[in-house]
């Protein structure tokens, strides 16, 4: 039973990022900082799941965002599954059950995350020609970490939500 | 070595994540080119539903712009086509009274109107000639229809012009078939009375009365309107009889003030 609740978890998740990612964050972007959805279903899985189920959601959500762009397949599916291995290991070792640290956590990942993407553009790796602009990573982050926080709100009383419609 | 990779081995996480880096490392190599197949491949499978709903979001976009616009021309259309329409109606009735001013024999001033009196026992016209265009008092007001009235006060830039509908208003008539004579005069309603005809007169429904000439205000041969009820009224001398005026007292805007002598 535990098991078909996360599959349903994780396929919902895939969906709602790849939606958003196509259709919602072109549409949204301030000062050139975009959400990044995946990222935060990525984390949201490793806070709520094994690091095995978190490392595999990582790498199938990086391999569907490179299939979008190819040039960076590969590289976001082990980016994604590396933030994904690390939260999750971390999550057991300093008990991050407080929302206030989730989100800590959130906007330190969308950083690393960030960073890391932008290491990859500057030494070639990419394929991409991406500049790198520190306000923009910073806003980027920050802006991923609100759509963590509206997100993980939304799961976390989405009982109470669903009543208020009722 | 070994203790390390027997350590390594229990971490069955570290496994996971190095497995999975090893495909993905595999991914990395793969040329270009083919990275840009398979992924156009599984794009089109996976972001096909995404993809179409988010080109209808950019069409419904763009679509309720042009609405916006088509919106604002269709009223900007639909204002010009009123004023053309305005203007239409006006070229027609400025057509018709030029065709009067030439084939009449009078000295014709036209005249805007520019205020209507409506008050039910004596409603008037003002229009916009007075005593500066030689406008005096009793002068015949007309329409390219027929009789309209007469003036009844004039200042130096505007007239009064009592209608027919006026109780006070008599005007001396005429049937053009049978020429029997008669007062026109208002007593209520859409219709003028045609009073002091006799009993002896051939005058008909559909008979047109135009003005007779005599009471030296209007000239002969003025329209007045049509005879739409004669009947002879038991015990009396004069027959009955009802006129629809020619013209619609309440939609003139242009007439021509009569002025004796070319």
């Amino acid at each position: 039973m535990a098991n078909r609740f996360i599959n349903i978890q994780i396929v919902s998740g895939i969906i709602v990022a790849l939606a958003f990612n196509i259709v919602v964050m072109p549409r949204t972007v301030i000062l050139g900082a975009v959400a990044d959805m995946p990222l935060v279903v990525t984390i949201w899985i490793a806070l709520t799941s094994t690091p095995r189920t978190a490392i595999i959601f990582g790498f199938l959500m990086g391999l569907l965002v490179g299939f979008a762009r190819p040039a960076e397949l590969g590289w976001s599916s082990v980016l994604l599954a590396l933030v994904a291995y690390g939260i999750a290991a971390l999550k057991d070792r300093l008990v991050m059950e407080s929302m206030w640290l989730r989100i800590a956590g959130l906007f330190a990942a969308a950083l690393i995350y960030r960073l890391l993407y932008f290491a990859l553009a500057r030494y070639g790796l990419l394929e991409t020609n991406s500049a790198f602009v520190m306000i923009t990573t910073l806003l980027s982050a920050v802006y991923t970490t609100v759509l963590g926080i509206i997100v993980f709100g939304f799961i976390k009383h989405r009982r109470m939500i669903r009543d208020l419609f009722q | 070595m070994f203790g390390f990779i027997s350590n390594l081995l229990k971490n069955v996480n570290l496994l996971y994540f190095l497995g999975v880096c090893a495909v993905s490392i595999i991914l990395i190599l793969l040329p270009l080119s083919a990275k840009t197949t398979i992924g156009a491949l599984v794009s089109g499978f996976f972001y096909y539903p995404l993809i179409e709903l988010d080109h209808f979001l950019l069409d419904l976009t763009a679509t309720k712009k042009s609405n916006i616009e088509l919106n604002r021309q269709l009223a900007e259309k639909a204002m010009q086509l009123a004023e053309c329409a305005e203007m239409r109606h006006e070229n027609a009735r400025l057509r018709r009274m030029l065709d009067f001013d030439i084939h009449t024999k009078q000295r014709l001033v036209p005249a805007k109107v520019i205020a209507a009196r409506s008050m039910p026992d004596a409603p008037a016209l003002i229009i916009g000639v007075g005593a500066d265009k030689g406008i005096k008092v009793n002068n015949p007001v007309v329409t390219a229809e027929g009789i309209v009235g007469k003036t009844i006060a004039v200042s130096s830039r505007t007239s009064t012009v009592q209608l027919l509908t006026d109780h006070n208003c008599r005007i001396s008539a005429i049937d053009q078939s049978t020429r029997t004579l008669g007062i026109i005069r208002w007593k209520g309603g859409k219709l003028l009375e045609m009073g002091d005809v006799p009993i002896e007169s051939q005058l008909a429904v559909g008979d047109t009365i135009v003005s007779s000439g005599l009471g030296g205000i209007f000239p002969a041969g003025l329209m007045i309107g049509t005879v739409v009820y004669a009947k002879n009224r038991s015990g009396s001398l004069f027959k009955d009889v009802l006129v629809r005026p020619a013209v619609k007292f309440w939609s003139v805007e242009e007439v021509f003030v009569i002025l004796y002598g070319k």
